[in-house]
């Protein structure tokens, strides 16, 4: 069994195992076997409303681990995809500002009051914003191909949406409940989500991930740059169009139900490329896989303590050290371990 | 022996002020199996927009190019890219890959978007390494390579393709004089399996030593056989340099 193969099953049975956790884990008194009785029913449109258990474990805690499952995937097989899109493993969609871009469009629209015309309509403002940004980025990235320079200008976008979203809040002054709910969410929370919310990422996420597998061998061929890619009948911009078009429904769709989390998009495809290699066949799936575990983990370790901590400021804490680790020690030459080969796929 | 590539009337300019600023202009040429045919002319003179346009990444401004007889912004870009390979003068992968992934990017062009690299493509990239004598580099990771074996691994990406056109833009820059023969080497042999090569270069020892045509860009563009275009007259216009015949050094393989 190939490496890549092994590293997915590895991960679909550690998500598995996570995500029972993530259902046992909780107030009340609830076993593995309550899980199972109570998804076991609710599969089967049997799940009663009025018991207790069955509400917990069908009505919040199963959808709430499938939104953290979608979201983890979404911001770290984006990340993988932004990273091979801008040739560069520092590109991430928190770092470069792109779930602040998101963010912003989803934050007027919250002010608008838009949300109220149905709970699509914040997924799909954030990917506008997703995609405005990755598309101000790419314009940057033609014109420098400096990682510095495009980092730097990732930042100064993030700063100006992060200004920005404050600036619709203090016009939002008088409106306590707005700024809130604002505020929980760019700090990122899982709190309340629901089958609805489930449902409404599901959609643009599941609609990035199908766009951007059969992309996997078209990023490869980015790597050498557009020319050669172009030579080898890849056609550069259209590869960039697929690609925004994936990360803005996948970082959009996640930033819309989750809020900010920062980090994952980095961290998680830059440990895959390290054990597995650059090749985006496996990369892509491997790290939404890897994205989905890392995300649950941290969201239950969020519930064990008695301060319940936003998974948003978890992620932070643990990105960016990793950050500056891959900044300072492996984005160097000859340190990226071991690497892509053909037919490990 | 019947071309592969064909240009006829071609003329190449660049944005410039009001106009135009025209690099190459009615230029004829012929590109058949087992042609060494140099690119040579001052920096700036359009030496990598010829080789562009001759590798399809760029339409000619006036007159015709064709591929197997067909217009080249007929082909599929993939079909294309199966008949002309491209090595610019800069490429380099933005991760520490190893060499035989850059090698097996060559069957780019014949794999599909889902499907997996099978038996076949596995040999092309063995074969590819073996005909430029790189297999034992196969494992190596790009920063560990000198700027030759690099070279050589993109010479093996092109071969991987199965391309009968190969298309170099200065293979030999900032090679040292070992590294650019066994260079040229490769290339030299690889007219002698059914490709032909076109390549650009500043060395004029270079040109007169593996090419058979020459190509000069940027006195009005001259096509024609080695030893008639490469005299010091010409050489003397082309680069605003005084040039005469006289004994040089002569490099060799070790033996």
């Amino acid at each position: 069994m190939s490496p890549a193969r092994r590293w997915a099953l590895g991960c679909a049975a550690v998500v598995l195992a996570l995500a029972i956790a993530a259902i046992v884990v909780g107030p009340g008194d609830i076993g593995i076997a309550d899980v199972f009785g109570a998804v076991g029913r609710g599969l089967i449109g049997q799940a009663r409303a009025d018991a207790l258990t069955d509400a917990q474990v069908w009505l919040l805690r199963v959808p709430r681990a499938g939104v953290v499952i979608l979201v983890g995937a979404a911001l770290a097989g984006g990340g993988a995809i932004t990273q091979g899109l801008f040739r560069n493993p520092l590109a991430d969609p928190s770092v470069l500002g792109i779930s602040l871009g998101a963010a912003f469009i989803a934050v007027i629209g919250l002010y608008l009051g838009l949300d109220r015309l149905g709970i699509w309509v914040t997924p799909v403002l954030a990917a506008l914003g997703a995609a405005a940004t990755l598309g101000l980025l790419l314009g940057l990235a033609t014109r420098s191909t400096d990682t510095t320079t495009l980092l730097l200008a990732g930042v100064a976008l993030g700063a100006t949406f992060g200004a920005a979203t404050t600036c619709v809040l203090a016009l939002a002054g008088d409106r306590h409940e707005l700024g809130i709910k604002v505020l929980r969410w760019l700090m990122g929370s899982f709190e309340g989500r629901s089958w609805a919310h489930l449902g409404a990422a599901l959609v643009p996420i599941g609609a990035g991930l199908v766009l951007a597998l059969p992309l996997a061998r078209d990023l490869d061929a980015l790597a050498l740059g557009d020319d050669v890619a172009a030579s080898l009948g890849v056609s550069p911009r259209a590869v960039q169009r697929r690609a925004v078009t994936a990360v803005a429904l996948m970082v959009g769709g996640a930033t819309a139900v989750a809020g900010v989390l920062g980090f994952l998009g980095l961290v998680v495809p830059h440990i895959v490329r390290w054990r597995l290699g650059s090749g985006h066949r496996a990369l892509i799936p491997t790290s939404a896989m890897l994205g989905a575990a890392v995300l649950l983990a941290v969201d239950t370790l969020t519930r064990v303590g008695t301060v319940a901590l936003p998974p948003g400021v978890i992620t932070s804490l643990l990105g960016a050290p990793a950050f500056l680790w891959i900044l300072l020690v492996r984005h160097r030459p000859g340190r990226s371990g071991r690497q892509h080969r053909p037919g490990e796929e | 022996m019947t071309a592969v590539l064909r240009l006829r009337g071609v003329g190449l300019a660049v944005p410039a002020g009001r106009g135009p600023r025209w690099l190459v202009r009615g230029l004829e040429l012929d590109v058949a199996v087992g042609d060494r045919i140099a690119v040579i002319g001052p920096s700036g003179a359009g030496k990598t927009t010829l080789l562009r346009t001759l590798a399809g990444l760029r339409a000619a401004d006036e007159g015709a190019v064709t591929l197997d007889d067909t217009a080249m912004d007929a082909w599929d870009p993939r079909a294309r890219a199966r008949r002309i390979a491209w090595l610019p003068q800069r490429a380099e992968p933005w991760s520490d890959v190893p060499a035989i992934a850059i090698v097996a990017l060559g069957r780019t062009p014949h794999v599909g978007a889902l499907a997996h690299r099978g038996a076949a493509d596995r040999t092309a990239v063995a074969d590819a390494l073996a005909q430029v004598d790189a297999t034992a580099l196969a494992e190596r990771r790009w920063s560990t390579l000198s700027g030759g074996e690099r070279q050589r691994i993109m010479l093996a990406r092109m071969l991987a393709s199965d391309a009968s056109v190969l298309v170099l833009d200065e293979p030999t820059a900032a090679l040292d004089v070992g590294h650019a023969l066994r260079v040229m080497q490769c290339c030299d042999a690889l007219t002698r399996s059914g490709r032909a090569i076109v390549f650009a270069t500043h060395d004029i020892d270079v040109a007169q030593r593996w090419s058979d045509r020459v190509v000069c860009v940027g006195d009005g563009t001259t096509v024609g056989a080695t030893a008639d275009v490469l005299v010091p007259e010409r050489i003397a216009a082309l680069f605003d340099v005084r040039a005469r015949w006289g004994l040089r050094m002569v490099f060799e393989p070790p033996t």
